[in-house]
């Protein structure tokens, strides 16, 4: 089996999409890369059936090998109905047996289902440890720092020692932009007291 | 017991065409912009939205009306010291209260907001797969979704949410298809439509007559020049439906050799190139990243230096850019 290709952002995005936070345009995007990736989808359907115990949604719901498994047993049960017809005390031990033997399964598969995959192990070991998963901790901390805008002015690491050059390309970046929103994009730029970044490609 | 069957039925009746007749009134996408662009010149409102562009969340204010006839908008940010813009008519004054200066632009801007929006489809339909699906709801609005795809990896996603029968962008995102990031996204989480609104709510609250004055062309005239033409230099490498739209040239007050401009857009994504006379040995190549959607690049040799910027991927000013050839 190849390798998946999913990456730790795209594992964030299907979190985000097992939480619903995504929208119709960044799912159906994750869903195409996915769709592709059989064992990404192994991986999605995994997360999906950790994601509904965790909401103690019914698993019988989702589409798993233990799902499997009792279409196994469905399709035996079919296959016992088309034989010729045996006595009814023999109908009614098979029906027995089967109810038996679905339930046996069932409980198994309850059994195993904290241990599926040590993916599963990661994504709750994960969910539990990681400051990323740490929904408080991190909307609290991201939070305050999206709404607070420091004037942030990362210094120029250009080719040149002579920090009034440095200045005078920030200020025509600057005129630049300006330049740009005027006469060739058509919105407008807002303005912001800062160059993000200003970086040297042969660093 | 029947008659209560023949209730159910027309019920059920009645709830198909409902659902029938609301989506038979998705409009085309042409329809949608060519409200935004009356709502523009027509409309009067008040609202709050919030612009997150990289790692920033700003909360806006928007004042926008038309008096006499003329466009007027006040944006003001209510997070962190309050930055003013003000468009009257086609200029636009960006007003920065701790530098104490203002800083006065031309405005082409189609939609008045810091969204990137197509004026028209004509050419954007080789360069994006476009699709309108269904209506969704927004600051107690309704609005329609469009979404524009990219079809190569030099431009990004769009994706738009607009009230189809005033016209208002209630929602935008640009997105960075391949790595999957939301860039920038403008989102309204109030807005009141009003009769009118007086003069005074257009103005900025701050005394501007302390303020130093600048306009983004740093004192120069913007002209037509052939001081520098297109013979001097060419772009063997541009990507594909991105066509030349405007050319002048300038100066600014960093640089008294004048700079030539270039516009290139493929109608949604804009790329500016700014080519001038060095003045320096230093030979450069450096970037800008991280201002939301703008990427830039820079390179010069002991001749020319050439900027390109844009809201595009900083592969695809950094491709431009590094094909740029001078000729003597």
């Amino acid at each position: 089996m190849s390798e998946s290709k999913l990456n730790q952002h795209d594992l964030e995005l299907v979190s985000a999409s097992l939480d619903s936070e995504l929208s119709d345009f960044e799912r159906r995007r994750l869903n195409d890369k996915i769709l592709i990736d059989r064992q990404a989808a192994e991986k999605l359907n995994r997360y999906t059936l950790v994601s509904a115990i965790l909401k103690k949604e019914c698993p019988a719901q989702i589409n798993t090998s233990f799902d499997i498994q009792i279409q196994h047993a469905v399709e035996n049960t079919l296959q016992v109905s088309h034989a010729p017809q045996p006595s009814p005390i023999f109908k009614q031990i098979a029906s027995l047996a089967i109810a038996v033997s679905v339930a046996i399964v069932s409980y198994i598969g309850l059994q195993q289902f904290p241990q599926l995959n040590p993916d599963t192990d990661q994504y709750l070991s994960d969910k539990n440890n990681n400051e990323k998963w740490d929904t408080e901790k991190s909307i609290s901390e991201s939070y305050k720092r999206q709404i607070s805008p420091q004037v942030q002015f990362a210094p120029a690491q250009l080719n040149t020692s002579n920090k009034q050059d440095v200045q005078a390309y920030e200020r025509e970046i600057e005129i630049y932009i300006h330049n740009h929103s005027g006469y060739g994009s058509e919105r407008i730029i807002l303005p912001y007291e800062e160059i993000t970044e200003l970086r040297d490609m042969n660093e | 017991m029947n008659k209560s069957k023949t209730l159910n039925l027309r019920a059920a009746i009645i709830f198909l065409i409902c659902v029938n007749c609301s989506a038979s009134e998705l409009l085309s996408v042409q329809e949608l912009l060519d409200t935004m662009e009356r709502a523009q010149s027509s409309l009067n409102y008040q609202g709050t939205f919030v612009f997150k562009h990289g790692d920033k969340l700003d909360a806006m204010r928007i004042t926008h009306g038309v008096i006499d006839g003329e466009v007027k908008q006040r944006i003001v940010s209510l997070n962190d010291i309050a930055r003013e813009v003000i468009r009257d008519g086609d200029s636009v004054k960006c007003i920065w209260p701790r530098k104490r200066m203002v800083v006065v632009v031309p405005t082409v801007s189609f939609n008045g907001m810091p969204s990137i929006v197509p004026k028209d489809l004509s050419n954007v339909s080789a360069a994006y797969k476009i699709e309108s699906s269904r209506q969704s709801q927004i600051a107690g609005q309704s609005c329609q979704l469009i979404t524009m795809l990219p079809t190569d990896k030099y431009r990004y996603g769009y994706e738009f949410c607009v009230q189809p029968s005033n016209g208002i962008l209630l929602r935008s995102k640009v997105i960075d298809m391949s790595r999957q990031k939301v860039l920038e996204e403008m989102l309204f989480t109030q807005i009141d439509i009003l009769d009118s609104l007086p003069a005074p709510r257009f103005e900025s609250k701050y005394d501007l007559s302390q303020f130093s004055w600048r306009s983004s062309l740093g004192g120069g005239i913007k002209s037509r020049n052939d001081d520098l033409s297109s013979d001097h230099f060419k772009i063997s490498k541009l990507p594909p439906n991105f066509v030349l739209k405007n050319t002048s040239q300038f100066t600014i007050e960093t640089n008294s050799r004048p700079v030539h401009h270039m516009v290139l857009s493929d109608s949604i994504a804009s790329i500016s190139i700014f080519i001038s006379e060095s003045g320096s040995q230093d030979r450069l190549v450096s970037k800008l990243t991280g201002r939301g959607a703008i990427n830039a690049f820079t390179k010069s040799d002991d001749r020319y230096k050439i900027t390109v910027l844009g809201e595009v991927p900083s592969e695809t000013v950094e491709l431009i850019g590094a094909s740029v050839r001078f000729y003597e």
